[in-house]
């Protein structure tokens, strides 16, 4: 096994130059970032006034941002947050993608089907930050919908600075961007399915629903499984640049998630718990990493394919 | 032979009643992805005016000259750009050179080295250890801290490396017994068959790039002279006044803004058609796949 090892190393040894650049970003970018993990085990580092390893060392040792995590009210409040938009979104997004799947390859026409999926997939290849533009816009107190609403009901609706529509305004908004984009893999799905299966349910006489339910469905029920458990896997990200976008003092308490909770500890505008901060990045970012490997291993095993 | 005729016939007419719901209800959710842009499209030509519904109020270009004449909006646009191609060039010329390493079967500690990239996909420092890192670096409040951190995409590196390992091999062996050297294989025979995955890499590449905030947000602090478009605009948006108590100069200011909106989305549009195009082919080949 050496031997081959090296074998293989001199015969190819070529080729190594050509993954060094690679390897040196991730290790420069991605790698060297996970030690800088040790400040959350300090009792907040003075970066503001000393360099790095300066402040890194007159820092003492300390768990105590541990036990922040779980006793502070108002972290415990923010995960919350992130748990429940995370679950709003699974729960309420996931199955649309599918639907509409479903609808776009029941078109036969290519012009119509082309031309709606270029509309559809659009909002997905823009920024956060012109969505949000978008929809201040749209939702703004003279804006359409509230001109709408003025029929019915006097005052207008502020949306975006209302507490309790916050959590379901970002469910709407990250639905419109992303469901276009996530039907493409059942799509792609459903243009697999073998063809003569919907010829021999039509002679038997099924109609569409028919042919939909005993199909379709279960024609790509293994990428919707897969497309699931993935998804959970990504359970601690309920959407930092979206929300982040989308916050505002009227929303904040309702809307904080455990990202921007923790760029705004770390990195915001006010005074700096950089130790408390990294810590508590730590611990989303522990609990993510466990899901995505169990959801992941779970996917290839039962199903054959995971994310690689 | 008459009711074989007239079955043919009813099940032809269930269908098209299915169909036509079906295109109606498409064309219902199609427009509605597109209305929030006529709104904000219509804002952008508005006259300062608070009642917009999807068509502008009092026609101008004033929002579109504001924003055409203010030298930082400029900037930012010129730092977008910027960042957009460079940081293109870097990550799509680095991870090819990584993928076309990778595809070969015998490359030693294959494995290993791929498991290297995949963990940086699914563990990363945190916020604040990125900042300090980037700070010792001296790259914090630089252009660079808007490209370096995103160079590695280990995504793309996977599906390059896939399309490469699809290509034929007897063409590279060809080129391996006139002689050629690891470079000039690279160069003169994996890159051109390659050009669909690249293309549609270097795509997706620009995209991301162009729409970062969060390098931006997190790296440059107050050095505004390198504010990309996206933080550019996120930082009118925060600053907007609230709409609970708009005074006419705000309501001009949320035109503006929309014209920035707008400004913004062109590019986007002008490269939509070639993404579409890939990604038709790129849901094609995965399909073929399956």
């Amino acid at each position: 096994m050496a031997v081959s090892l090296r074998a293989k190393f001199k015969k190819n040894k070529r080729l190594i130059p050509f993954v060094i650049p690679a390897m040196l970003f991730a290790l420069i970018f991605s790698y060297l970032p996970m030690i800088g993990i040790l400040i959350a085990f300090k009792e907040n580092p003075n970066f503001g006034r000393y360099p790095a390893i300066e402040a890194f060392t007159r820092a003492k040792w300390t768990l105590n941002n541990f036990k922040i995590i779980f006793s502070d009210s108002e972290i415990l409040h923010y995960l919350a947050n992130t748990l429940t938009i995370s679950i709003m979104k699974i729960v309420i997004l996931f199955p649309l993608p599918v639907v509409l799947a479903i609808m776009i390859s029941e078109v036969k026409n290519k012009v119509f089907s082309y031309v709606i999926q270029a509309m559809v997939f659009l909002p997905h290849f823009l920024s956060w930050v012109v969505i949000t533009g978008i929809f201040n816009n749209l939702l703004d107190v003279y804006g359409p919908i509230n001109n709408f609403i003025a029929v019915f009901k006097e005052n207008p609706i502020y949306f975006m600075g209302e507490p309790k529509l916050f959590k379901w305004l970002v469910v709407l908004i990250s639905g419109w961007k992303e469901i276009g984009y996530s039907s493409i893999v059942y799509i792609a799905a459903i243009t697999a399915i073998n063809q003569q299966l919907y010829e021999a349910a039509e002679i038997d006489g099924a109609n569409k629903f028919q042919q939909i339910w005993h199909i379709t469905i279960p024609g790509i029920l293994p990428t919707i499984m897969v497309m699931l458990i993935i998804r959970i896997g990504y359970l601690m990200d309920a959407g930092f640049e979206q929300i982040f976008t989308m916050l505002n003092s009227y929303t904040r308490e309702s809307g904080e998630i455990i990202g921007t909770y923790v760029y705004r500890l770390g990195l915001g505008t006010g005074s700096r718990d950089y130790g408390l901060s990294t810590a508590v990045g730590l611990f989303n970012g522990i609990v993510s990493m466990i899901l995505i490997l169990l959801t992941n291993a779970f996917s290839k095993k039962k199903f054959g394919t995971g994310l690689w | 032979m008459d009711m074989e005729t007239r079955i043919v016939k009813r099940k032809h007419k269930r269908v098209s009643a299915f169909s036509v719901t079906n295109y109606v209800l498409l064309t219902f959710i199609g427009i509605g992805c597109l209305l929030p842009f006529l709104n904000v499209l219509s804002s952008a030509l508005s006259t300062a005016n608070l009642q917009i519904n999807f068509t502008p109020r009092g026609f101008t270009w004033f929002n579109f000259q504001t924003v055409f004449t203010d030298l930082s909006f400029f900037r930012a646009l010129g730092v977008s750009i910027l960042v957009t191609v460079m940081g293109t060039v870097i990550s799509v010329s680095v991870m090819f050179s990584a993928a076309y390493a990778l595809s070969k079967p015998n490359f030693p500690l294959r494995k290993g080295v791929m498991i290297f990239f995949i963990i940086t996909m699914i563990f990363t420092g945190g916020m604040v250890p990125n900042y300090i890192v980037m700070g010792m670096l001296g790259l914090t409040r630089t252009v660079f801290s808007l490209i370096f951190p995103s160079v590695l995409q280990v995504y793309n590196l996977i599906l390059m490396k896939s399309y490469i390992e699809n290509l034929p091999k007897e063409i590279e062996e060809s080129a391996y017994i006139d002689g050629a050297t690891e470079l000039q294989t690279l160069l003169k025979i994996i890159l051109p068959l390659s050009l669909p995955s690249i293309a549609s890499v270097t795509l997706f590449t620009a995209v991301t790039y162009w729409n970062n905030y969060t390098n931006a947000l997190i790296y440059l602090g107050t050095e505004e002279k390198w504010y990309p478009l996206s933080l550019y605009i996120l930082n009118h948006i925060n600053n907007a006044a609230d709409p609970l108590v708009y005074t006419k100069v705000d309501v001009q200011k949320s035109n503006i803004e929309s014209a920035m909106i707008i400004v913004s989305i062109i590019p986007i549009l002008i490269v939509y058609p070639f993404v579409l195009k890939h990604f038709t082919k790129g849901v094609t080949v995965g399909g073929v796949k399956e």
